[in-house]
């Protein structure tokens, strides 16, 4: 038995406990820091940059992935990104960017890895325990913290549909998640499935290393090309700001109408939505693909036939290899599902407040369990941001804070996404980036106007 | 109010690049003294710092840096006006190892005004401010502020001295026996060393 065992919990008093050495790991344990917080933060591996490091076993990485929002957008606002990167940067440069904040900030000394955690539990006042098991350590230590700050992502549990006939398949079937380059295309026939960023991309490889690549999509998207205009097309969005949001989307469907033309052409569906009711997809390569014949889309699969695919409109093809880049489901096994909102409605999601604020504990914050229409980084930078102010409000008065609290219900009301997103779970997580960061502005503005000399 | 700030910022193009001139001096002193980056609105930019204060700062054990920004000494020209000055600043600091001390004179200390609302500069002086009356906006970070100038130097009259230092709720530093061109006056030595003694202080 370890010092601090199982049973008596070792008092960290103020600190705050971070979960993950990730993106929102890190903006939490800088901001939090930052408004006077001591921080410590556990990380299961051992590196920082959670997904952006490809090294990690189940980083949803691969070798092509670069960002899909421009680098204006997606760096920290406090910390550019370097004005001679690209505009649309690839992942190592990401995770080198992270490092940088790392160091710049000095936020190293404040994480533990290879630790990780087994269980959080809710103590007296508003306190968690939170219990670690490290991996070199065979039993468990216990801490107790003022406060639990979870950001252990969620593009790590990989979610594989199940389709009749799959399980006696013949040919090989994988999730994206375990796809790292394109040499395992080569020589093969590849049919990639799932028509998000990750589908896309991966059959843009397959096209030109695969034998041959089927694409299947459930339904038509709208494809987003990088760039209009000669600009990276999120800031060409950004630059309509003022447009009221019905024209603005009437503006930019028209755009991208004018540039990609009739979907139907390319034998791909018409998409079944508006522009921004559905995750964009971003992808300028698609459409020369097909029209090279090097990517033949296809519907939704009906069923698998021993080697066999077949799909809805009965065609059949025989790939060698099935890629399935139909994405991710967060978890938190180390959580009692109601602390987060989550119950049999929910189909495993979290319901919290302002996505962010845990409905059951003044205490508890789920960072970066986001899907942005444009780029998530600094969201999650404000989203740490109102967490520091949120804690030193309640620090100097807890009265307030429960004042504040009715504020954040009210702020949750509010639509975060456009009200006619399609609803599939993959987006529960959806928001408008621009509706997100007023609403956070707001609960950040009540914040420090009610902690007037009260904070630092 | 920095929320605010960032969204308007990202609705416009941000500034073209240009190639920035840093001329840097470190120190071969081991400590944990932040790093210090200066800036001048004198056209000369960063070479202004090169003949006295560089060196200087190092052998007080700091590693120390000067950046021209666009127009300036060995910069290029580029567009965006204020705006694309302080791009240049916040862009040279994120770029230095930790974060930094900065230290803006002249039109620099408005730059630097508006820097220290994007990047949390680790503290900052304000020496001999020009065209700046209040803060654009408070500083990110909580960093501590110094307001300095010379109760003799016209285009930094000790009044707005006292002004801008009110605004940032302190109160300025005043020294007598220099002019404007704190960098490379004949007194240049015990202004800088009333600095990096407040910076040895604010840090402790």
């Amino acid at each position: 038995m370890s010092e601090y065992g199982m049973d008596t919990a070792y008092d960290r008093g103020d600190a705050v406990c971070v979960i993950g050495a990730g993106v929102s790991g890190l903006l939490a344990i800088k901001n939090l820091r930052e408004h006077g917080f001591k921080v410590d933060c556990y990380e299961k591996d051992t590196a920082i940059g959670g997904s952006w490091n490809i090294t990690q076993r189940n980083s949803p990485m691969y070798a092509s992935a670069h960002l899909i929002s421009s680098r204006p957008l997606t760096e920290f606002p406090d910390f550019p990104m370097p004005d001679d990167w690209p505009d649309y940067p690839h992942h190592s440069q990401v995770l080198s960017y992270l490092e940088r904040y790392a160091d710049h900030f000095g936020l190293r000394d404040a994480i533990w890895f290879g630790s990780e955690i087994e269980r959080i539990e809710p103590a007296d006042r508003g306190r968690f325990d939170v219990v670690i098991r490290s991996a070199a350590g065979s039993s468990g230590r216990r801490l107790r913290y003022a406060a639990v700050v979870i950001a252990n992502g969620h593009n790590w549990d990989p979610y594989m549909p199940e389709y009749p006939g799959q399980q006696a398949f013949r040919g090989q079937i994988i999730h994206s998640v375990s796809y790292q380059d394109a040499s395992r295309f080569r020589g093969k026939k590849v049919l990639v499935v799932g028509a998000g960023n990750s589908g896309c991309d991966l059959a843009c490889e397959a096209a030109v290393s695969a034998d041959a690549c089927w694409h299947s999509a459930r339904r038509g998207y709208w494809h987003t090309p990088k760039y209009l205009y000669g600009k990276p097309a999120d800031q060409v969005d950004a630059g309509l700001w003022w447009l009221p949001t019905g024209l603005r989307r009437r503006f930019s469907e028209r755009v991208i109408r004018r540039a990609l033309g009739d979907h139907r052409r390319f034998g791909l569906p018409e998409p079944d939505h508006r522009l921004k009711q559905a995750h964009p997809i971003v992808n300028s390569h698609i459409f020369h693909h097909i029209g090279h014949g090097s990517i033949v889309p296809k519907p939704d699969i009906a069923r698998f036939d021993g080697r066999k695919v077949v799909f809805t409109d009965d065609s059949v093809v025989e790939p060698d290899l099935v890629v399935m880049a139909t994405g991710y489901r967060p978890r938190f096994s180390f959580c009692d599902p109601e602390l987060l909102g989550i119950n049999p409605d929910t189909n495993g999601f979290p319901r919290l407040f302002a996505q962010l604020f845990s409905p059951a504990s003044e205490t508890l914050f789920v960072a970066g369990l986001l899907q942005s229409d444009s780029a998530l980084f600094p969201l999650v930078h404000w989203q740490t941001v109102a967490i520091a102010k949120w804690l030193q409000v309640r620090n100097a008065s807890p009265e307030r804070a429960k004042e504040f609290r009715s504020q954040v219900i009210s702020e949750t009301g509010q639509r975060f996404s456009d009200p006619n997103t399609i609803d599939t779970p993959r987006h529960t997580l959806e928001v408008s980036s621009q509706r997100y960061a007023s609403s956070i502005g707001r609960i950040i503005d009540t914040l420090d106007n009610g902690s007037d000399g009260a904070g630092k | 109010m920095s929320l605010e700030l960032w969204q308007r910022r990202i609705r416009k193009a941000p500034p073209n690049r240009v190639t920035r001139e840093v001329i840097e001096k470190l120190t071969d002193i081991d400590g944990a003294a932040a790093p210090v980056l200066c800036v001048t609105g004198d056209p000369r930019g960063a070479g202004a710092f090169e003949k006295h204060w560089l060196g200087h700062i190092a052998e007080r054990g700091r590693a120390a840096y000067a950046v021209s920004v666009r127009g300036q000494g060995n910069t290029p020209r580029g567009d965006a006006g204020l705006a694309g000055k302080v791009h240049d600043l916040v862009q040279t600091a994120v770029s230095l190892p930790r974060r930094a001390v900065l230290i803006g004179h002249g039109q620099g200390a408005l730059w630097l005004a508006h820097a220290a609302t994007r990047y949390p500069v680790d503290a900052m002086v304000l020496l001999a401010p020009q065209g700046l009356r209040r803060p654009p906006a408070m500083p990110v970070g909580g960093a501590k502020v110094l307001v300095a100038g010379s109760s003799t130097d016209r285009k930094s009259p000790t009044k707005r001295l006292e002004q801008v230092a009110g605004e940032y709720q302190t109160a300025p530093l005043l020294f007598s026996s220099i002019g404007h061109d704190f960098m490379t006056d004949a007194g240049w030595r015990a202004p800088l060393d009333a600095i990096l003694d407040w910076l040895d202080d604010s840090e402790k």
